[in-house]
């Protein structure tokens, strides 16, 4: 036993010298750290630092060849899947930051565009706008701003008021998806990039396993998704820790913008970030081992992806005889979202679909949205010229 | 039926309007007569000998579809590890296969095998005080176990875990403290050492049953348990292995398999089996690391505990958390890319780009050192040993403790061919990518038990002798790489 002990000491006085000893750069050896590394622990200066964290995006760039020559790239300016994520702003500067950087130096040949979306919730996303304004001045990149008013003629703050707090972020993630896409198209573009993190995906599986979503679970590791239909979305941020993003933004002095939304955020979302985040502390390296082991996932035959088709009514991709969009815009004209939410609506109509092509009940209601899925296809068939 | 509402919260789209409280049938729902004494899933009182039916009647179902010949009198492995989970194991195994069974007898033995992992109560900082005592809880439950297992009228075989290194008796205090340096050297990394801690128990009992010649292992693992381990292997980067594990059968080893006949069952309903019949409860902490570090300020909760909390947290909220994940695991399985590659830690298989991997670094490895080590051992004798390993895929066994294979001239006992093994480092590309977070850095300072290093230097060296023939074997490679 007392053989042991004097081991133990022995080793900590070893641990506590190399932390003495080591003042460099565990890279360049030349110059003094400045921070310890997220993902690897690693003592290392600014410079080395910078050098690291954009070799490894280009790398992911690169290695997926996620761009051509050529291409037209929308940078999508609004961050994450659901409105709650904290510092998606920072992620979608630095995401503008480094798309700009690495097209000149290692000459991508794209052209970029900033393309944000504007949701319509006071207080939050109205200042963030102007980041994203100044971020256009700053990298003289077009900017196109598309809100929720135009495309669907609600706004977050209406809809909010319509159905309360809870169960919001369903109606903003569907719809910011879409906006997304259209902006795209507007701009004429042909791919997109999302400052979606390590973090946010590593969460994403978490989440998707949890309720048992095996179909999303099997596409949220992939780095491009929706490549057929509509325009491919592409993550270079895939294996980027979101403490590596902040601490770039910090250093890089980049102008960025940070809140949570100001609506409630999602619990159960809420419950796999904490968890996620004490992880992290147990071991830094989870957040890779957890997107490791879902694309080392195997799938057994037998579980059915939803095959996509269009929408009736927009003609956007979707697995139903409707998108989740639509008939999410549907109950809301309809004054039903509320009730509609907790059951399937979804499926209700696309049974009642099959039985009768003429709803009565919302007949009101398909005139308005109408109107909206008549631009959709506007845009749509611009995008396929 | 019980009158409850068709509300629920099932889904995380919690319904707004308050719950009516649930009002349950007031007499056992199969029976209809006596009182119940547990509400099973969630809507159904059931009485006791009742909910003894239905329990029994699941767990016989399980036992069946993990066997392949019901035929045959076949004797299973019973991994026995003292808790209620595998006490009421044991029981329910004696409901299938007992003298008083009169209804639906079914035809099987049991072994029980108990890993006694004594060995690892010195880790606790202050045992200096309480050494003998310790020993004597270490006895007391072996004697405990024989006690129950005999009641059983089952046969009992304990493993110290120490085993690991071999069993030769003269030198089981060295064993001893080799096991506890490795722990010890592990520091404050808690994750690792339960880690290892498991792969060590699950290589002992697969061993065991092989030198009995079980080619099947009953594990008691609850549903909560197995949803844990869900999570946390997820969390580890054991994406390709994790559904082997969690399944109902577990087939990663070639030769064993390994069945969780429990699965079915939460952790609530084992319990309350278990105290209604009054069975012991033998716990040693499965969980030696966890305990040491509540009372130091350093202390940081592992991988594997962290998420224990956080699906028991889950649970609290919805009762659906475990099913919907033992649900969502039933649709992954876990690929073989190569029957012969896998991992020298864990034994599960490596992955398509692992073994791209490892193979690029053989090949460096034999261009590199053609007149080193690796080619001069590797010359006369070790191609008998392992051709004779490769063909048999019981190399595993056969590396750590029964010599059966080895009547060549180097290696006549255990602790030779361990030393041989030290002045070699451990190849780290045989190892999974989870092994290797654990062991990465640490592999060279670390004395690991002789049978890792042996999986991997047969690997290495069945791979090699593959390779050297590759062009005269027909349609073997090809035929496995299409079938996965």
């Amino acid at each position: 036993m007392t053989d042991l002990n004097n081991n133990n000491n022995t080793n900590n006085t070893s641990t506590s010298n190399r932390k003495r000893t080591s003042k460099l750069c565990e890279i360049c050896n030349v110059q003094r750290p400045v921070l310890k590394r997220p993902k690897t622990s690693q003592m290392i200066c600014k410079e080395c630092f910078y050098q690291v964290f954009e070799d490894e995006i280009h790398n992911t760039i690169v290695s997926n060849q996620l761009f051509q020559r050529g291409d037209k790239v929308a940078i999508g300016a609004s961050g994450g899947i659901t409105i709650n994520i904290v510092f998606n702003l920072i992620d979608s500067t630095v995401l503008a930051e480094i798309m700009t950087l690495l097209n000149k130096r290692h000459d991508y040949g794209l052209d970029l565009f900033l393309l944000s979306i504007d949701e319509g919730i006071t207080g939050y996303r109205d200042d963030s706008l102007e980041t994203v304004k100044r971020n256009q001045q700053q990298y003289q990149i077009p900017l196109k701003i598309l809100s929720y008013k135009e495309l669907y003629d609600w706004t977050m703050d209406e809809i909010v008021k319509e159905i309360g707090l809870k169960n919001n972020c369903t109606f903003c993630g569907v719809f910011r998806r879409q906006a997304l896409d259209r902006g795209a198209v507007l701009l004429g573009a042909n791919k997109i990039v999302t400052g979606h993190n390590a973090d946010d995906i590593a969460e994403t599986i978490l989440m998707n396993l949890l309720r048992g979503d095996v179909p999303r679970l099997q596409r949220c590791v992939n780095i491009v998704t929706g490549s057929e239909g509509t325009l491919p979305r592409s993550k270079p941020f895939k294996y980027t820790y979101q403490k590596e993003i902040v601490m770039y933004a910090y250093f890089k002095k980049l102008d960025y913008f940070t809140t949570e939304c100001i609506y409630a955020p999602n619990a159960y979302r809420g419950h796999a970030r904490d968890f996620l985040k004490d992880l992290e502390a147990a071991r830094p390296s989870v957040i890779i081992d957890i997107i490791h082991s879902a694309e080392n996932f195997a799938f057994r035959d037998e579980t059915r992806m939803p095959v996509q088709r269009n929408c009736n009514r927009c003609g956007y991709i979707c697995s139903n005889d409707i998108c989740m969009a639509c008939d999410l815009l549907r109950n809301l004209n309809a004054g039903m979202a509320k009730v509609a939410l907790t059951s399937n609506s979804l499926l209700k109509y696309n049974q009642s679909s099959t039985l009768t092509n003429n709803n009565n009940n919302t007949s009101n209601n398909t005139s308005n949205t109408n109107n909206t899925s008549n631009t959709n296809n506007t845009t749509n068939t611009t995008a396929n010229s | 039926m019980s009158g409850v509402p068709s509300c629920s919260t099932d889904d995380g789209n919690t319904v707004l309007n308050a719950t009516p409280k649930r009002v349950y049938a007031k007499n056992c729902i199969r029976c209809k007569e006596s009182k119940p004494i547990i509400v099973f899933r969630t809507t159904d009182t059931l009485c006791w000998p009742c909910y003894r039916e239905v329990i029994t009647k699941k767990f016989k179902n399980n036992i069946s579809k993990s066997r392949s010949d019901k035929r045959e009198l076949e004797t299973f492995a019973v991994s026995l590890s003292g808790g209620p989970s595998s006490m009421v194991m044991l029981d329910l195994i004696d409901q299938c296969i007992g003298e008083n069974v009169k209804r639906a007898k079914m035809f099987f033995k049991v072994h029980a095998i108990h890993i006694d992992q004594s060995v690892l109560r010195g880790l606790n900082g202050n045992s200096n005080s309480n050494d003998s005592e310790d020993n004597n809880t270490g006895l007391a439950i072996q004697k405990q176990l024989e006690e129950i297992c005999s009641s059983y009228k089952v046969p009992l075989t304990i493993v110290p875990l120490e085993n690991i290194y071999g069993d030769a008796n003269e030198t089981r205090e060295q064993r001893r403290q080799q096991l506890v340096e490795v722990f010890e050297q592990m520091e404050s990394n808690n994750t690792s050492k339960e880690d290892l801690l498991e792969h060590f128990r699950a290589q002992l009992v697969y061993e065991t049953a092989h030198k009995l010649g079980l080619g099947r292992i009953l594990n008691g693992s609850s549903s909560n348990r197995l949803a844990i381990r869900l999570l946390s292997s997820t969390s580890k980067g054991r994406g390709n292995s994790v559904p082997n594990e969690t399944n109902l059968l577990d087939y990663h080893r070639t030769s064993t398999t390994v069945c969780h006949p429990m699965r079915d069952f939460l952790l609530k309903e084992i319990a309350i089996y278990h105290r209604y019949l009054g069975l012991q409860d033998l716990t040693v902490p499965s969980n030696p690391f966890h305990s040491i570090n509540l009372n130091q300020s350093s202390h940081k909760a592992s991988i594997n505990t962290l998420c224990e909390n956080f699906i028991n947290t889950l649970q609290d909220i919805s009762s659906q958390t475990i099913h919907t994940l033992l649900r969502s695991v039933d649709k992954l399985h876990s690929p073989v890319a190569d029957e012969s590659m896998f991992c020298s830690v864990c034994s599960c298989s490596l992955t398509k780009s692992e073994i791209e991997t490892l193979k690029k670094s053989v090949g460096e490895r034999i261009n590199n050192s053609n007149s080193n080590n690796n080619t001069k051992c590797s010359t006369t004798t070790t191609n008998n040993q392992a051709t004779s390993c490769c063909s048999t895929d019981s190399s595993k066994s056969c590396c750590s403790n029964d010599n059966n294979n080895n009547n060549n001239n180097n290696n006549n006992n255990n602790n030779n061919c361990c030393s041989d093994n030290s002045s070699t480092p451990l190849n780290l590309h045989t190892l999974c990518y989870s092994c290797r977070n654990i062991l990465d850095k640490k592999s060279t300072t670390l004395t690991l038990p002789p049978y890792i290093k042996e999986n991997s230097k047969t690997m290495v060296h069945s791979y090699q002798l593959r390779n050297e023939i590759k062009d005269f074997l027909l349609n073997d490679d090809d035929d496995e790489d299409d079938d996965n």
